[in-house]
């Protein structure tokens, strides 16, 4: 698998989580700040999208970056 | 009828003469009928007066000063009757929405839309090579590479083709004609939708709507895709500052976080950093509401994204300022921007990086290089040319000049410069790019909507200054005398170069036509990059010149064709009226050019329509 795929995968590995988060602390348990179980879930909803975008910045930088230094 | 009302604990007396008026706002009695119906006559007697003005209008007279030159004047009769029936209107106790809707459409089809009306194909040759692009994708199912690098942002072009496919193969000649009113409309729809909850009251939107149209000089609403991202940001920002729009939680009340009494100032980055992490107040509304109000307007970024290169970071700076400022509800919709922006451009338009890196890298920090190419290297032509030309810049600078008004009159009604600083952000621009010269352009156009809440803001002000001021109706009388020179001038403006960006319904044909019957792979050049270009078949015929300083065969022809070897060269009218009115060229000059190039024994005349003709590269055995 390529670098491009890997990114592609990763941005809609993004998509998909910051979606089930909205949805979660919108619609879904909107008192997530205040019950343990939603909070504990919301907390690692965000530890994800962190690495997620991370691993995705890498990516990135990994396809564009060469062609940027030879340059 | 007099009215009395408590001013101030005086009570005082309203002597004018006002017909009377039910609850609904509504003029009773004789002055009834008339009264309701005089705007809507006013817009139907402009529509009549459309029937003679595209009868009598002109083209073939038409010179430097461009379409205004040779306008019928029944065509200023119709803008004047427009103009009148949107400020009647206006002026009623209670306006109604949906008149002032209609007769808004009126004016633009009076003004914006003449073009559309009088000429017989759509103007602006860029317009006909998106056509082409669409084209190519629609008779190929692939985006074509190597060609172009507006490919590299395909949402426009391949929605377009699967549109034309999905109607059985539609042309979209007539489309192309009446996209610059229709689209110019729907900014009109969102820019109420924008001033609306900035300004509050009824009429104070109207104003800023056709401040907006009047100032809308740019001709950004052609076929293009910066049009159709225009859209999809005014959509955005419409639903975050309608729907979406909050405040903070403390006593700022959403400004700037200020320190507390007492306490040293932080610096501007603590403090940015302190404005991004306060939390906003949720703003009342069910979850399904703020879901589905999230879904469009993250689908209507990732629409810009795929779109258009520069609208996204015009857009994301006055997002980011909302956001900031803690203005609306959902601010991770900065993120996704963000994310999907940067994911498209490395992964998506892999093409373009790899190719036409320094088209981005160029012009960073070359302000002064971008200001000459978007300014200066402009203003150039014969008397008309720079008459119009002159005009642009003045009525940029006078939509400035009243926005600084109008933020002045803000800053001392609210406490706050964010309007403002919605209109500047797009400055930012300049600083990194020039965009072939057309950065102030694109400036000026992200900004308008903001410059026309700002204008509306000072034209209220100054609405109430001078209410009730002798002679008795000033505010009126300025408001329709403003409405009436704006328009005009608009018109004057925005056809000022349709001496070669006009194109005849007839040039397009003989274009298809050249281009039909050549061989895959072949190369078809143009004296100049004016008339209808790349037409068709944009991915199979090299139609655009590679060498350096070529990108007009017309500049040094010879040389030119030497280097390029294109197998056909076109010429058409709009490249002699460009050299014409533009350039300085005597007339004559694209025929004189052609004799020359011929002489040189290396071209032939393979086809003359008199207006029209094409040159074939000789075959040496």
């Amino acid at each position: 698998m390529s670098v491009v795929g890997v990114g592609w995968g990763l941005f809609a590995a993004f998509v998909v989580l910051l979606g089930l988060r909205v949805v979660v602390t919108e619609a879904v348990r909107p008192t997530y700040r205040v019950e343990a179980g939603p909070r504990r879930v919301v907390r690692t909803m965000d530890v994800a999208l962190v690495v997620v975008l991370v691993a995705l910045a890498a990516a990135l930088l990994a396809v564009i970056g060469p062609p940027l230094l030879a340059r | 009828m007099t009215s009395t009302s408590v001013r101030g604990g005086r009570r005082t007396v309203d002597l004018r003469e006002r017909p009377a008026e039910d609850r609904t706002g509504r003029a009773t009695g004789r002055a009834r009928w008339p009264a309701a119906a005089l705007p809507i006559l006013l817009g139907l007697a402009a529509l009549a007066c459309l029937v003679p003005a595209v009868r009598d209008t002109r083209l073939d007279l038409i010179g430097g000063l461009g379409l205004a030159g040779v306008l019928s004047p029944w065509a200023w009769v119709a803008l004047t009757c427009a103009v009148l029936g949107a400020v009647t209107e206006f002026g009623r106790a209670r306006p109604r929405s949906v008149v002032l809707v209609a007769l808004t459409g009126v004016v633009i089809l009076c003004s914006t839309g003449l073009p559309s009306l009088v000429e017989s194909a759509a103007r602006i040759p860029a317009a006909w090579t998106h056509l082409g692009f669409v084209e190519a994708i629609a008779t190929t199912g692939r985006l074509p590479v190597g060609v172009d690098s507006r490919f590299a942002w395909p949402a426009f072009f391949a929605q377009w083709a699967w549109i034309s496919d999905a109607a059985g193969g539609l042309t979209l000649d007539g489309v192309l004609r009446w996209t610059p009113p229709v689209v110019v409309a729907v900014w009109a729809l969102s820019v109420h939708a924008i001033a609306r909850p900035l300004l509050g009251g009824t009429r104070a939107p109207w104003v800023a709507v056709w401040l907006f149209l009047g100032t809308n000089w740019i001709e950004q609403d052609y076929f293009s895709p910066q049009a159709t991202a225009m859209v999809l940001g005014l959509a955005a920002l419409a639903c975050v500052l309608g729907p979406l729009a909050t405040g903070r939680g403390d006593p700022a009340g959403g400004r700037w976080p200020l320190p507390a009494p007492g306490s040293p100032p932080l610096p501007v980055s603590r403090r940015i950093v302190a404005a991004a992490l306060m939390p906003v107040r949720r703003p009342e509304g069910a979850a399904a509401q703020f879901l589905l109000l999230w879904l469009v307007v993250a689908l209507c970024l990732a629409g810009v994204v795929l779109s258009h290169p520069l609208t996204p970071f015009a857009l994301g700076a006055q997002l980011l300022l909302l956001a900031l400022a803690g203005r609306f509800w959902g601010r991770w919709l900065v993120l996704v921007l963000v994310v999907v922006e940067l994911t498209w451009f490395v992964l998506g338009a892999q093409e373009f990086w790899q190719a036409r890196l320094y088209l981005v890298t160029g012009d960073v920090g070359d302000v002064g290089g971008s200001l000459m190419s978007a300014l200066v290297d402009r203003l150039v032509g014969d008397p008309g040319q720079l008459a119009a030309k002159v005009g642009r810049v003045l009525l940029a600078a006078a939509t400035w000049g009243l926005a600084l008004v109008g933020a002045w009159v803000r800053w001392r009604r609210t406490g706050t410069w964010l309007v403002a600083a919605l209109a500047a952000a797009p400055l930012g621009l300049v600083l990194v790019q020039s965009y072939g010269g057309e950065v102030l352009l694109r400036v000026q156009l992200y900004a308008l909507p903001f410059l026309a809440v700002l204008g509306a803001e000072a034209v209220r002000a100054a609405g109430r200054r001078w209410r009730g001021t002798p002679p008795g109706r000033v505010v009126e009388v300025g408001l329709v005398l403003g409405m009436l020179l704006l328009f005009g001038l608009l018109v004057v403006l925005r056809g000022g170069n349709d001496a070669y960006v006009g194109v005849q319904a007839r040039d397009v044909a003989f274009s298809r036509s050249v281009l039909a019957g050549v061989p895959p792979g072949s190369k078809v050049l143009r004296l100049t990059n004016e008339g209808p270009i790349r037409v068709t078949r944009a991915g199979d015929v090299v139609q655009a010149t590679s060498t350096p300083g070529c990108s007009r065969i017309a500049d040094d022809p010879l040389g030119c064709l030497a280097k390029e070897r294109p197998d056909l060269v076109l010429v058409q009218p709009a490249m002699e009226a460009e050299g014409r009115f533009l350039d300085g060229f005597a007339p004559g000059w694209s025929r004189a050019m052609v004799e020359r190039i011929v002489a040189g024994g290396t071209y032939r005349v393979v086809r003359d329509e008199g207006t029209s003709l094409v040159l074939a590269r000789v075959e040496r055995r």
